[in-house]
Order: structure tokens, then sequence, then C-alpha cells
């Protein structure tokens, strides 16, 4: 588990577009839920002023409604007041049903059933009188054989309408009529939502004082409320419908539970605010509770909805983005598995499979590995050369070893020939002895540094033999600044060219020879000039000598084994003085050859270090 | 000059002892011996001034005869005759401190020569206490680098560089460069700084020269730059330098 952490780690700190993608869905992530936030309070805000203008509509449009329903209703009351047959049938019945015979029974019944049908909001009629109930009819029970309405306690509600009315008559007050909205529904049928209307029975050719009873219509409520969208079904579930009676008790409610309970109770349970209009009739109002509570919880419900969906939009979105990004990216981790074969030694390009700056990258890696290896075979093809050189330079040691074998008894017995010289006091032929075994013992010698004073030094007295011998054929001048004799050099540097010259240059000449040798400090270099007067060499030789001074180095022979000798000591002098020594030729056939070198103090030797002071 | 060869081959030994017997002036060969042990006792027997002697000889090498000789505290100079002289015995030589070689064949001007330097040496030895110049430090340094010790010497206090220096000389700066540090040891520049820096202590030793002074005496143009090189050279600042010796 810990591993697969640290392995989770590592690959989060090696991949960048992990952490890009991580820091852009933070941050849109943050972005999103303050979005979130002030778009819910925004709709918030926006639901409740709909919600009340709404309801405002619905308001007037309700109390419309009720209003003309009420009105239709009064109408319906005046029409039966002054319905003569009805007041005949009720005064024939003389006021006691018990005495009631089946005559009037059946007339009363007849016209009664039909003024029901004057509106299909009518459940019931009651006719009473001084003594009491006189004759109901119930248009959904009396069929039915269901117990009436008007019977026990509900019979004192129907004499206090009575007692009202004739209050009502006797006070001169406009409007006989009285509501009632108790009993608000029947044991029996408890959907069924009623209230009372009661008018005084007057007749049309009676008045007021000989009104003797009074007919009490029951109206069903939940057909005026459904009327005035009171009961709908497309009422918002946050905002309740309902109405209130002159006492402040609602008399209708959607929910039928809340029928009954007193205004103020109500609204203190269910925490609401509400907006009321008064009716024109019954001192009723209808109201429009609105439950903040609930419009909440709603806006809540749909943008938790709406976040899901969001948080799932995001995740989508991050996961074509980080495939996106990764494509992009691949050209990067090419070049890194590129780079990480280089470390296990394989050289390998990467495939260039696109134009845009990150494959640019990769084709200048390519440059780069091309760079390189073009470096490497330089560097191979150099440690070959030094390789070879470095097995001639054995070679030689190895010689020079074997001649050191003798050179205790060489330069012994010259000592000894050399006393025998002195003793007959032929001093010229000391001094050839001499010179010869300092040839010898310089040439032996392991020093492969020494100085350009003794370099000179070795010239000159290899010159004097050589002039020995073959006396006419040339003369020398040799100079150099001797202060300058210090100066490093590489060991027997100038040999070589002047026994070409010598042996080449005068090969076909008895005579008029001449060698010059001079050393002078020119621009912090030590410049040797060696100059002849000989054959001068011919454009082939003169091509493959070049060749060895550009330091280009051929490792095969000249055809006739000729130069050799040069080109291995421009060869030494280039290993011993480093890419500042620089060589010239200039040779023309029948006039001479002319070699310039220009020797630089070796590197180490404290040149770099300026003053401070 | 009292002189003794060593030498094994008999045509070698009494080829040089001629040779030495001819030569003018006050010289005198005391005597001679073929191998290192019988030179040895001879050696402390007639305490010559210098001895000529080979290499390889039988019994006693001329090495080990020099490291017995120099064991019994004797003044002998010692010259080598060799016909090879390679690196291993001129170390050897360097450390045994001989007076010079002899390469073989051997000429009469070698020998004049040799014995000149033997000579001057065995002067300088009695009289080495006047040697407190500074080239005397450096004797086999190349004649440009002693000039340059000598102008040093008397100039450190103005303004001094390589390459003006290496102008008056008539050599290049970087062959003069090459040369200095070759010989010296160390850079031109180096050693300057540490010249500076022993004459601003035997000045503050002699205590002539204020002490806000001295920087200026010795050649530096800025005190806090000479405060600088001093602590690099002796790593002590100079008022600590000063504290430490109770010089005030």
């Amino acid at each position: 588990m810990k591993q697969r952490i640290q392995a989770a780690l590592r690959y989060y700190k090696s991949h960048i577009w992990i952490e890009i993608t991580a820091s852009v869905l933070l941050i849109s992530a943050v972005l999103l839920l303050i979005f979130y936030f002030y778009l819910r309070s925004q709709y918030y805000r926006h639901l409740i002023s709909e919600t009340e203008k709404s309801d405002e509509v619905v308001l007037s449009a309700a109390s419309n409604s009720l209003n003309n329903q009420f009105s239709g209703q009064l109408h319906i009351g005046g029409e039966i007041a002054v319905n003569n047959e009805l007041y005949d049938a009720v005064h024939s019945a003389s006021g006691d049903p018990s005495q009631m015979t089946p005559a009037v029974q059946r007339r009363l019944k007849n016209e009664l059933s039909r003024i029901s049908h004057y509106s299909d909001d009518i459940a019931a009629l009651a006719v009473v009188t001084k003594d009491g109930l006189l004759y109901e009819y119930g248009r959904y029970w009396n069929a039915n054989g269901l117990p009436e309405l008007w019977s026990g306690e509900n019979l004192e509600v129907l004499n206090e309408i009575y007692d009202a009315i004739m209050q009502n008559i006797s006070t001169h007050k406009t409007g006989h009529y009285q509501v009632m909205t108790k009993p608000a529904w029947r044991e029996a049928l408890p959907q069924m939502n009623v209230y009372h209307i009661g008018f005084p029975l007057i007749g049309t050719y009676s008045s007021l004082s000989r009104v003797e009873a009074v007919i009490v219509v029951t109206y069903r409520m939940e057909n005026i409320a459904r009327t005035s969208a009171l009961l709908s079904d497309d009422i918002p579930d946050y905002t309740d419908r309902y109405l209130t009676d002159d006492r402040g008790t609602i008399i209708f409610h959607s929910n039928s539970g809340c029928i009954g309970l007193s205004e103020t109770d109500y609204l203190s349970s269910a925490k609401a605010d509400v907006v009321t209009k008064p009716l024109a009739y019954f001192d009723w109002n209808v109201n429009i509770a609105i439950d903040r509570q609930a419009i909440l919880q709603k806006v809540d419900s749909i943008y938790s909805k709406s976040a899901l969906v969001f948080m799932l939009a995001i995740i989508a979105a991050f996961s074509v983005w980080a495939i996106l990004l990764r494509s992009i990216l691949r050209p990067i981790d090419t070049v890194k598995r590129a780079m990480e074969n280089i470390e296990q030694g394989k050289q390998e390009k990467v495939e260039i499979r696109g134009e845009h700056e990150v494959w640019l990258l990769a084709a200048e890696y390519n440059r780069m590995l091309d760079a390189l290896r073009e470096r490497d075979e330089t560097v191979q093809k150099e440690y070959r050369e030094k390789e070879i050189m470095s097995e001639r330079r054995i070679q030689a040691e190895r010689t020079a070893l074997e001649s050191q074998i003798n050179a205790h008894f060489i330069f012994n017995t010259l000592n000894a020939i050399n006393y025998n010289v002195l003793d007959s006091g032929d001093t010229e032929t000391a001094g050839l002895i001499k010179r010869l075994s300092n040839i010898l013992r310089y040439t032996l010698s392991q020093k492969t540094e020494v100085t350009i004073g003794s370099e000179f030094d070795m010239a000159l007295q290899y010159l004097y033999l050589q002039k020995y011998r073959l006396m006419d054929k040339f003369d020398y001048e040799i100079d150099f600044q001797e202060e300058y004799g210090e100066w490093p050099c590489c060991k027997l540097f100038l040999q070589p060219f002047i026994e070409n010259a010598i042996v080449h240059g005068f090969e076909a000449m008895d005579s008029g020879g001449m060698i010059r040798v001079n050393g002078y400090e020119e621009h912090g270099r030590f410049c040797v000039v060696l100059e002849d007067n000989g054959r001068g060499m011919t454009g082939e030789e003169q091509a493959y000598v070049k060749d060895s001074l550009r330091g280009k180095v051929s490792l095969e022979l000249s055809p006739e084994n000729r130069g050799i000798a040069i080109r291995n000591v421009l060869m030494r002098a280039r290993m011993f003085f480093g890419p500042d020594f620089d060589a010239e030729l200039e040779s023309e056939p029948g006039k001479g050859t002319k070699f310039t070198f220009l020797l630089p103090i070796p590197e180490n030797s404290g040149t770099e270090e300026r003053e401070g002071n | 000059m009292r002189m003794f060869v060593a030498e094994d081959e008999q045509r070698s030994r009494e080829g040089l002892c001629r040779l030495l017997s001819s030569l003018p002036g006050n010289h005198e060969l005391v005597g001679q011996a073929s191998n290192g042990s019988a030179a040895l006792e001879l050696i402390l027997q007639l305490k010559p001034d210098v001895v000529f002697t080979d290499i390889r000889m039988p019994i006693m090498d001329g090495i080990s005869l020099i490291a017995s000789v120099r064991s019994h505290h004797l003044k002998t100079e010692f010259v080598i005759t060799s016909g090879y002289a390679d690196f291993e015995y001129a170390r050897q030589g360097i450390t045994l401190d001989v007076a010079d070689y002899l390469i073989k064949p051997v000429t009469r001007e070698d020998v004049l020569r040799v014995l000149e330097r033997v000579e001057r040496r065995m002067n300088g030895n009695k009289a080495n206490a006047q040697g407190s110049r500074l080239r005397n430090k450096y004797p086999d340094a190349h004649p440009t680098i002693l000039k340059s010790l000598d102008i040093l010497e008397n100039a450190y206090a103005g303004k001094l560089n390589q390459r003006d220096l290496a102008a008056e000389l008539g050599v290049s700066p970087e062959y003069f460069s090459y040369l200095f540090s070759r010989n010296i040891g160390m850079t031109f520049s180096e050693f300057l700084r540490r010249l500076r820096v022993e004459k601003a202590q035997e000045m503050y030793a002699a205590g002539e020269c204020p002490k806000q002074e001295v920087p200026y005496a010795v050649g530096f143009s800025d005190a806090k730059y000479f405060a600088q090189v001093f602590k690099s050279v002796t790593g002590e600042s100079p008022a600590e330098y000063l504290k430490s010796r109770n010089l005030k």
C-alpha cells in the first residue's frame, strides 16, 4: 500500500499534466461553487417574487369567481324566498311535522326537489319554522337512506339560523339571509364540505311580517372551490389556498385536515406568509399561504440535482482534457525515454509525429544526437591516431633501450680514445669525439622535453659534424636569441629538417649549399626558420609534407618512403605543443626550401595569472 | 687545489689523471683509486679539496662513496664523471650536494670550467654570510630571471608588472612568465605578493615607518587590498600580526 502511494506520488511529480489538470479542476470547482450559491439565492428570490405576483393574480381571480358564485347563490335565495308554492305548502303544514299529511309532505318534497336543481352546488334544503325543523330534503342522502343532516346537535345550528334571520327581519337589517359554516360536513360523508345559507320564506303576496319559516340551503364547498381555482391540480406544493370566515376559522382548505382550525393556529404551525383578499359577501376572506421553507427546499432539490449533473459534466470535460493534454505532452515523454536510453548506451532517434513546438524540441534533440555521434566518431578517430602514435613511440623507446644497453660501452670507449687523442695533442679530433658523443647522448637520453637552447646546441654540433664530413658541399649559419634558451621544445625537433636539407636538398650539389637556422621571439611564440638553397621540393612532395604541416594525419607512407622523418617529427611536435603550434612550408624547385615554425609555450606555465595590483 | 680521482677503468683513470696533472695553476693531484672503498679510505686519509668520481665502480659505487664521505663531515667537493648521465643519478647528485658533472669524453675546457665552479663554491661557502641578496636564493635560475630578481628587489615599492619587466629584460611576457614560474616555483604575481608582504613584515619589525604608510611603502595602492593579500599570504590580518608580535 505504502509502495503504491509512493509510486503514485512519483508519477504525480514526474508528470506535469496531472498538476495542470488538478489545478484547473480545483479552480473551476471553486468558481462553480460560488456561481452555484449565487444562482441559488437569485433563483430563490426570483421564485418568491414570482409566486407572490402570481398569487395576487390568483387571489383576485378567485375572489371574482367566488363573488360571482355567491351573488348567484343569493339570487337563488331571493327566488326561493318569493316561491308561493313553497310558502303555501309550508303554511299548510302548520308547523308541526308529525301532524303533516302525506299530501303536504309530497308537495314539499316535490317543490324542494325542484328547487334543488337550481344549482348543482346545492346539496340539501331544509325548512325551519318557529317549532324547529319542518322538512329536510337531502339531495345525496334522502334517496340513499342515509340519516338526515339536521338532527341532534345540528338542530341547534338550524334554530340559530332561524333566530338570526328573524332577528334580522325585526331589526330591519338589509339582507335577511344568514350564513352558517357549521356543521362543515356530514359524519357519513366526510369528503363533502358544506356551508349553509338561510333565507326567510316570504312568498309573493305576503310581507316580511308574515314570515313563518326559514329555508336553509346547504351548498357544497368543493364545487365552488374548484370553479374558483381554490382547489386545483396545478397549485404549487409550496403554496396553500384557503377560505376563512368572519370568525377567522378555516372553512375550506385543500388539505381537509386543516378545516375547522383557527387561521392563527394554522399559520403559526406552518410558518408561512399570507396574502389575503376579502370577499364581497359573508365577510369571508380568500387566502394564499406561501411556505418559504418549502420554496427553499424545492430550490435546493433542483440545485442538488443540477449540481450532480454539473459535476458529472466537469469530470467528463476534464477526462477529455486530461487525455488531450497527455497526447500533447507525449512527445516530451518520448524524448525523455530516448534520453534514458542514451544513459543505457542506446542511441535512438525520436520519431517525429507532429509539427508543434514540442515536436520541434524532439527534432532539436535528434540533431543534438547527430552532433554527438559525429563527435564520438572524431574522438574515436583521434583516439586511434593517438594509439598508433603511442605504439610508434613505444617502438622507438624499445629501440632506444636496446641501444642503452651499449651506451656505457660507447661513451666509456670514446672517453678512453679521447684521452689518447688528448695525449697526442690533437684537439680537433678531441672536439669531434666530444660532439659525436654529445649527439649520441642527446639522442639516446629518455628525456622528451628539452629546451630551445639544447635543441640549437644539438643542431650546431650536428651541422659541425656534417660539415666536417661533407666539407665544401654546404655551409651553415645558426643563430637564436640566447635569452630564450629555456623555452620548452620537443626533442630532436630541428635535426630531421636539417638532415632532410643536407641529404635531399643538396643531393646533387658538390658545393655552394647553405643552411640557415634562425630562432627569435615573435608575438609570444618562438619562431624558428630553417632555410636552404637546395633543389627544393616537387609538387607531390610539397603536397605530402603540407598535409602533415596542417596536422592531417595520414597513416599511409609516401610512395618512396621519403619525408617520413619530417612527418613523424611534425606529429610529435603537434602532440607536444598542442593546437597553437604552427608550421609553414615554402619551396620552389631549384631555389630551395624554407620551413617556418611557431612554437608556443605549453600551458601550465603560469601565464594565466595576471597582475593583481 | 688538491684533487683526487676515483675511476675503475684504468685508461680512463690514467687519462684523467694526466689531464689534471697537466693543468696550469695551483692544482695538485694527490691520489687515485680504482674502486669506491679504496677511494674512501684514501680520501679520509688525504682530505682532498675535490674528488672526481665515476658512478659505476666495483665494491662501492660513486653515490655510496659520496654519502660515506659526507657522513664523516669532510668539506670535500665532488664532481661526478659519467658517460651517460641519466636522471636518477642527477637526482641523487642533487640530494648529495654534488658540485658539478663532468660528462665523458672529458675535454680540457670542461675540466677547467668545472674547477672554476668548484673554486667559486668553496669561496662561496667561506663567505656565505653576505649572501642576503634575493638572487642568491636561486643560484641555478636563468640569467634573465636573476636580473628580474635584482629589479624586483629595488623596485617592489613602485608600480610593477610582468609585461613591462619582460620588455625591460628583452623577452616576451609569455616566455618571462614561463621562465619565472619554472625557475622560482611560483608565478610572478604570487612571488611579488609574497615579497611585498615580507617587506611589510620587515618594516613593521623595524618600526621606522608609520603603520598606515606600510602598505603604500611596499607598493600597494589600497590598504584594504593590502590587508587581504597579507592575510592570504600569512594567514593573519596585519592587525592580528602586529598584535601577536606585540608591535604597536
